[in-house]
């Protein structure tokens, strides 16, 4: 049974290539970067180069690179390190509903530690109201996060717009940009955000590696304390495979233009078979400001869950709501921020296209999730359930 | 018996070799034997965990307790998947436990009868809810650990038996499951003694091999049965009843703060003096007396049976059976008196110790040791 992966929101394969340069740079350059030896300079080097490619694939300086252990970390330390910043105005702080969970629980958290913080609204199709931004910036508001394209819809936000607002009222802005690379352009100077988190895997680079941009004059307080490494923001012994590895996967972005757009293809395709040939659907998100991979969808009448699995025996992988919640019953809080109905949140599923996909993918996916589909309105219909 | 091959391939009905089957997996050592046995019979195994409660709707503290509810039993349920190479999901079925498990486990406590939440789990979750899922998953069989057995009877229907091994039998717990589901329904363990079960568990190098056995409540994981109840009762804003305890002339010798916490058969705890040791012998919710006794007067002849489910065609007229009335009581020869369609009166043969209403009365056949019915007792000492 060929399995067809459509998950590519919760991760990607690592590429081959940049897999080889990992393990070249974890053999070779092995040394510890901080170590005054001539291994360890080469070692520094090595991270030197990747940082810099990495800074230039985004249009950012190389002393604004923080590698992380991960997108959730760069998210932490984007937030709270702001708020802890000794030049904070403020502990006030400005985030949105459908934001990932690695934002959302550090809202949580800092409510648990007498921070205020204020989660805005968005509408059915997840979009938030530039003007309720503006007016939810007070004197006292240190910070404020967006997120570039939500994992789980795929609304992508004017951060643009966003930022230049934020910057108006004094406020830093972040953005979990975390979604964005290889469907849609990341570049801070376009952009004008202070702070801004990435995660390699997401990008068929290594796991266990992520990026925060800090633009330069923007202080942070470290939330992780130890050596001095990243220039005091971030200690621990630098990850320069995964470092290595995530500049390769940068490179191979750029040397695939075309690539986003076949993988929208595919996904466009899929999305119109499925209109033709399952009834009661909706799609979620924004339909004009979107990832173009991401196809999400409610399938009314019928539980998500379920219909994931069935699709998992057929050999097709997708999710139901995003990876991180899983087991769980409930709509997710992004759909549920969207008021999305029950009726179509509960049957929600996400199917996310990438350089997995193939063109054929979309017909054999919509025909399998045509048939499921049937079968599974047809047992709901059933008053009990009898063998 | 020797465990070879063939004999484990024979375990498993020939008409599920090649089918999808619903396992059902707890992360226990007997459910990822079944597992197993299936997989290598032939069988399209789905491995099912369900997700049945957690710490926050029923209490207690997953780190005192050593048990992460289920994300422990998931981890081992996923290992022998992986290892066999069937698939493996956990599907959440919570609202639907507390719904019918827990509800009517407090509910009975609340009306001076001791529940029996693995027999309604077994009716109203294990088979109904799970099958519902395992039909969605495009099964055609549910498959359990349980030590009980199938066969075609001469009724022609699935006929429900006591597992072999006696220490180990489950068929007590089985009474309940509408017939229609017990003909889609496999028991790999039936014929099993839990000594080869845990033989063929390390044979498997299956990681749970070891695994003591789960005896408490599952959702009550520290065994606090009166935190749970405690706590519960404060959610819902009821108090216990206090009340007297009477002795069997039903003079005042004492008073007890609440009848919902005790059970028929329980020694002492009450507070009273009398020499020797004293037993609930009944439970009246009504006035919320509490009356004790003597060993002796723990034991009783007869009861009345409700909520019957037959396993065979409806008897109508009073006929000879085994019946037991609890899962640690050996099952004694009885005569059962129909009362209409769902309800039994039996009389024992000889006097039995603490017949308790809210129990299960599971009626087995004299010789075949075919499970006929059961239900819940419902009165003590009638006729």
């Amino acid at each position: 049974m060929r399995i067809i992966y459509c998950d590519h929101n919760s991760t990607t394969r690592t590429d081959p290539r940049v897999a080889e340069a990992l393990r070249e740079a974890a053999v070779e350059d092995f040394a510890n970067p901080s170590s005054a030896h001539r291994l360890g300079q080469r070692a520094h080097a090595r991270l030197d180069e990747a940082r810099a490619a990495i800074a230039a694939f985004i249009g950012a300086k190389s002393s604004e690179i923080i590698f992380t252990g991960s997108g959730s970390e760069a998210d932490n330390l984007a937030i709270l390190g702001a708020l802890s910043s000794p030049d904070a105005r403020g502990r006030h702080w400005v985030t949105v509903a459908t934001e990932h969970h690695a934002v959302t629980e550090t809202a949580a958290w800092t409510q648990r530690t007498g921070v205020e913080v204020t989660v805005l609204p968005v509408d059915h199709r997840g979009r938030l109201d530039p003007g309720l931004f503006a007016r939810s910036l007070r004197s006292d508001t240190q910070v404020a996060s967006v997120m570039l394209a939500n994992n789980e819809v795929g609304t992508v936000h004017p951060i643009a717009e966003l930022a230049g607002v934020a910057h108006e009222h004094g406020v830093i802005f972040h953005t979990d940009a975390v979604q964005a690379p290889g469907k849609i352009p990341v570049r801070v100077d376009e952009l004008g955000v202070d702070l801004l988190s990435l995660s390699a895997h997401k990008f068929y680079g290594p796991k266990g590696i992520g990026l925060l941009y800090v633009r330069q004059g923007t202080r942070l307080a470290p939330i992780l304390h130890g050596g001095g490494q990243e220039m005091g923001r971030r200690p621990g012994t630098e990850n320069v495979p995964g470092a290595v590895g995530t500049a390769v996967a940068m490179r191979l972005l750029a040397e695939n233009p075309g690539e986003p757009a076949r993988v929208a293809a595919i996904a466009a395709n899929f999305r119109r078979l499925l209109v033709d040939q399952v009834a009661d659907i909706e799609f979620f998100g924004d339909p004009d400001h979107r990832l173009v991979n991401t196809v999400a969808a409610g399938f009314g009448g019928i539980d998500g869950g379920d219909l994931m699995i069935a699709l998992d025996l057929r050999g097709i992988c997708v999710s139901t709501g995003s990876a991180c919640t899983s087991g769980a019953r409930e709509p997710t809080h992004v759909l549920r921020a969207m008021n999305i109905e029950t009726h179509y949140a509960n049957g929600s599923i996400r199917f996310s296209f990438g350089r997995e996909s193939q063109p054929e993918d979309a017909a054999i996916i919509a025909a399998a999730v045509a048939d499921e589909v049937a079968r599974l309105r047809s047992l709901v219909s059933k008053s009990a359930v009898k063998p | 018996m020797v465990l070879t091959r063939d004999y484990l391939k024979s375990l498993i009905d020939p008409r599920w070799q090649g089918r999808r089957v619903a396992a059902a997996m707890s992360g226990g050592v007997d459910s990822a034997v079944a597992a197993v046995l299936l997989a290598e019979a032939g069988c399209e195994v789905v491995g099912i965990t369900m997700k049945l409660w957690d710490y926050r709707s029923v209490g207690g503290d997953a780190v005192r307790d050593g048990r992460c509810c289920t994300v422990e039993s998931v981890v081992d349920c996923r290992a022998v998947a992986t290892k066999y190479g069937f698939p493996h999901y956990t599907v959440d079925l919570s609202e639907e436990f507390e719904r019918t498990v827990v509800a009517n486990f407090i509910g009975e406590y609340r009306r001076g009868r001791t529940p029996n939440p693995c027999v309604v789990c077994n009716t109203e979750i294990k088979w109904p809810a799970l099958w519902e899922k395992a039909a969605a998953f495009g099964c055609e069989a549910i498959a359990t650990g349980h030590y009980a057995r199938l066969a075609t009877a001469a009724d022609g229907r699935a006929g429900l038996y006591r597992g072999v091994d006696p220490s180990r039998d489950q068929s007590y717990f089985l009474w309940g499951v509408p017939q229609d589901y017990l003909e889609r329904t496999i028991f790999p363990l039936g014929s099993l003694t839990k000594a080869s079960v845990r033989e063929l568990a390390r044979e498997y190098g299956l990681a749970n091999a070891e695994k003591p056995e789960s005896r408490d409540i599952c959702f009550v994981a520290d065994g606090d049965l009166n935190r749970f109840l405690t706590e519960r009762a404060q959610r819902d804003g009821i108090s216990r009843t206090p009340g007297p305890i009477l002795n069997r002339s039903g003079e005042l010798v004492g008073r007890h703060d609440g009848f919902e916490r005790l059970t028929i058969g329980q020694r002492g705890g009450l507070g009273v003096a009398a020499g020797r040791p004293q037993y609930i012998t009944a439970i009246d919710p009504e006035t919320g007396a509490v009356t004790i006794g003597d060993d002796a007067d723990l034991f009783g002849r007869s009861c009345r049976v409700a909520q019957m489910n037959w396993l065979i065609d409806a008897p109508v007229n009073a006929f000879r059976a085994l019946a037991q009335i609890r899962y640690r009581h050996q099952a004694a020869p009885a005569l059962v008196t129909p009362m209409g369609a769902t309800a039994v009166e039996i009389l024992f043969d000889s006097p039995q110790r603490a017949i308790t209403p809210g129990q299960s009365a599971v009626l087995c056949d004299l010789n075949s040791a075919r499970v006929l019915g059961g239900g819940v007792i419902a009165a003590v000492g009638v006729g």
